[in-house]
């Protein structure tokens, strides 16, 4: 019994050979383990045991097979659900950040190139007070309505017309 | 169950993780040690190791187990 604990020992080490384990397997499932030996028998008993555990099957009943369908329906959710939030980000998130930074701002004043989005502010609004100030001294409407008026009153054409033709026949007589 | 066959299976769960893995597919389901390295993706030698001081930490479980017994129960 030399060659067990030769065996045992190796085991142990994890230098066994397959067909010592197998021995060893053999030897711990007989009735003539040596008493020195019988520490180990429960442990070769257990992985016995343990190998005829045979792992429970489930069997999913037909009216349950539909959650492969469910999961697709699940999955088409998902990727709508993912599209919708693209759509969102895309739509408020400011990608053209970068664009509206004062580095890369630029506009032609008169032809001078203007960096400073401010300064073109500022520039814009004191432009649009200046034309303000000329349409409101310049134009005046009501003065120049009322010289067409003036101007294209039938009475005053009509007087006119009569005056001519008048004129006209003084001469002729 | 019998208790003998709880007792140990708690021992083999004491173990780490790849330890208790790495035993339980070569003394269960008696698998070689190559194929051991193919399935968990690690050396033969690592397996080798493994599985050495799986079955001593193991041994020494038993031993310690046996004389709490004897101790107690004589």
């Amino acid at each position: 019994m030399d060659n067990i604990d030769n065996i045992l020992n190796n085991y142990f080490e994890g230098k066994a050979l397959p067909e010592e384990e197998n021995r060893l397997r053999e030897y711990f499932r007989n009735n003539t383990v040596l008493p020195q030996h019988e520490v180990y028998k429960p442990m070769f008993a257990a992985f016995d045991k343990e190998k005829q555990i045979v792992s429970p099957t489930f069997i999913i009943p037909v009216e349950m097979n539909n959650q492969r369908m469910f999961s697709f329906r699940r999955l088409w959710i998902s990727a709508a659900s993912i599209a919708a939030i693209i759509l969102l980000v895309v739509m408020f998130f400011p990608f053209n950040k970068n664009n509206s930074s004062a580095g890369d701002y630029l506009v032609f004043i008169n032809g001078r190139a203007v960096k400073n989005p401010e300064k073109a502010q500022e520039y814009a609004d004191q432009m649009f007070t200046q034309a303000d100030e000329i349409i409101r001294t310049s134009y005046k409407p009501l003065v120049e309505a009322n010289a067409i008026q003036t101007k294209m009153d039938a009475s005053k054409i009509f007087d006119d017309l009569a005056h001519t033709i008048d004129h006209i026949e003084s001469l002729n007589q | 169950m019998p208790r003998v066959f709880l007792c140990y299976n708690r021992m083999i769960d004491l173990l780490p993780e790849m330890q208790r893995t790495i035993i339980r597919m070569k003394d269960v389901e008696e698998m070689e040690i190559t194929e051991i390295a193919g399935m968990m993706s690690i050396t033969e030698n690592a397996v080798a190791v493994n599985l050495s001081r799986a079955r001593k930490k193991l041994r020494e479980m038993i031993l310690t187990h046996q004389q709490k017994e004897n101790m107690l129960y004589g």
